[in-house]
């Protein structure tokens, strides 16, 4: 038995290993930043650069956070002077494209928060890709930017 | 007889002059109420007009919108900051919701204040929000978020209006203007209506 248990351990160590890489999967973000919201603001944006390191097209179906009811991926668009935001069910990235998720375009929303964010807080954010995989981030509240 | 016959004359002129006064009276009066439009803050009613002799910005927008409504605040609040404690008695921002349902002026007390103590935040009904709204030209919809926890949203103008001290619209600044540009325009202002 004992001489069973070591070979045991090194499969059960190989498997966490692989399993931390999937988890890390192919998207990779950068300058993420959830904005601290105003109090009385019931939702709270997040913005990042996040990037599809695979050399395949990669689709996120739903994002889920255990600071907010829901995560939802919005679009920001101006037409005829107004602003408006819009609800995006996916959103697809080619192999090796960047994504600047901004102000300007696209962006993650926190919506219907269960507490208050504050500067430095970490949240958690697990995106669900369209293959059934998740890839989780932890990112950092900062201060509200001015752009 | 003359004499009564003149008393009487004067007398009906008298009235009459009275009456006109009251009549006149009454209806600029009332009219003013009636043009007056009340929102709702957590301190109380407030309305444009009770900030005569200052300088304000009136921004329109709502709390739950996450990107666009809080740069415009955050810049005015930090245009603000930029002020002497001088000029910023001269100053002040408003922050109207036309989303009243999500929106209770205890809320938008807190909300508001947040950018600077001196943007007060109110609401009223959402009749009463058009109407304000439709005097300074601003626009917004409430559309459909179909398939969102949101449920609604608002496709919005995004305009800061500049309210002179005598209670007259002198324009707007674009909801993208830096706190630079607003404290130009802010002290070009103090300048000419001779507040500093």
């Amino acid at each position: 038995m004992k001489q069973l248990l070591a070979p045991m351990v090194g499969i059960l160590i190989a498997c966490t290993a692989f399993h931390a890489k999937a988890g890390a999967g192919p998207l990779r973000t950068a300058d993420a930043c959830v904005m601290e919201p105003p109090p009385g603001s019931p939702n709270a944006v997040a913005f990042m650069s996040i990037t599809n390191m695979a050399n395949r097209t990669v689709t996120i179906v739903s994002v889920a956070t255990p600071v907010a009811k829901k995560a939802e991926l919005h679009e920001t668009a101006r037409t005829g002077g107004l602003t408006e935001m819009r609800y995006v069910k996916t959103l697809t990235l080619a192999p090796l494209e960047t994504m600047r998720l901004s102000h300007q375009g696209y962006h993650l929303m926190l919506i219907g928060l269960k507490k208050r964010l504050k500067k430095d807080d970490r949240v958690r954010l697990v995106f669900r890709l369209k293959d059934g995989s998740t890839v989780s981030f932890d990112v950092k509240v900062c201060r509200m930017k001015r752009h | 007889m003359h004499k009564d016959r003149a008393s009487s004359g004067a007398l009906i002129y008298v009235v009459i002059g009275v009456v006109a006064v009251v009549i006149l009276y009454g209806f600029f009066h009332f009219a003013g109420v009636r043009d007056r439009v009340v929102l709702e803050s957590a301190d109380g009613p407030v309305s444009i007009e009770d900030f005569r002799g200052k300088i304000l910005l009136v921004f329109f927008g709502y709390a739950s919108c996450p990107v666009e409504c809080p740069a415009v605040l955050l810049n005015m609040g930090d245009a603000f900051s930029e002020l002497t404690e001088e000029e910023l008695k001269l100053v002040n921002g408003l922050f109207i919701s036309f989303d009243p349902k999500r929106d209770s002026p205890e809320k938008l007390k807190e909300y508001a204040s947040y950018f600077h103590p001196n943007i007060v935040g109110a609401t009223a009904r959402e009749d009463v929000v058009r109407e304000l709204a439709k005097r300074f030209n601003a626009y917004y919809v409430k559309t459909a978020e179909e398939g969102s926890e949101l449920g609604y949203n608002y496709s919005h103008s995004l305009f800061i209006h500049v309210v002179a001290p005598d209670g007259t619209t002198a324009g707007t600044l674009s909801g993208r203007a830096t706190p630079e540009e607003i404290v130009a325009a802010l002290r070009k202002m103090i300048k000419q209506y001779g507040l500093g």
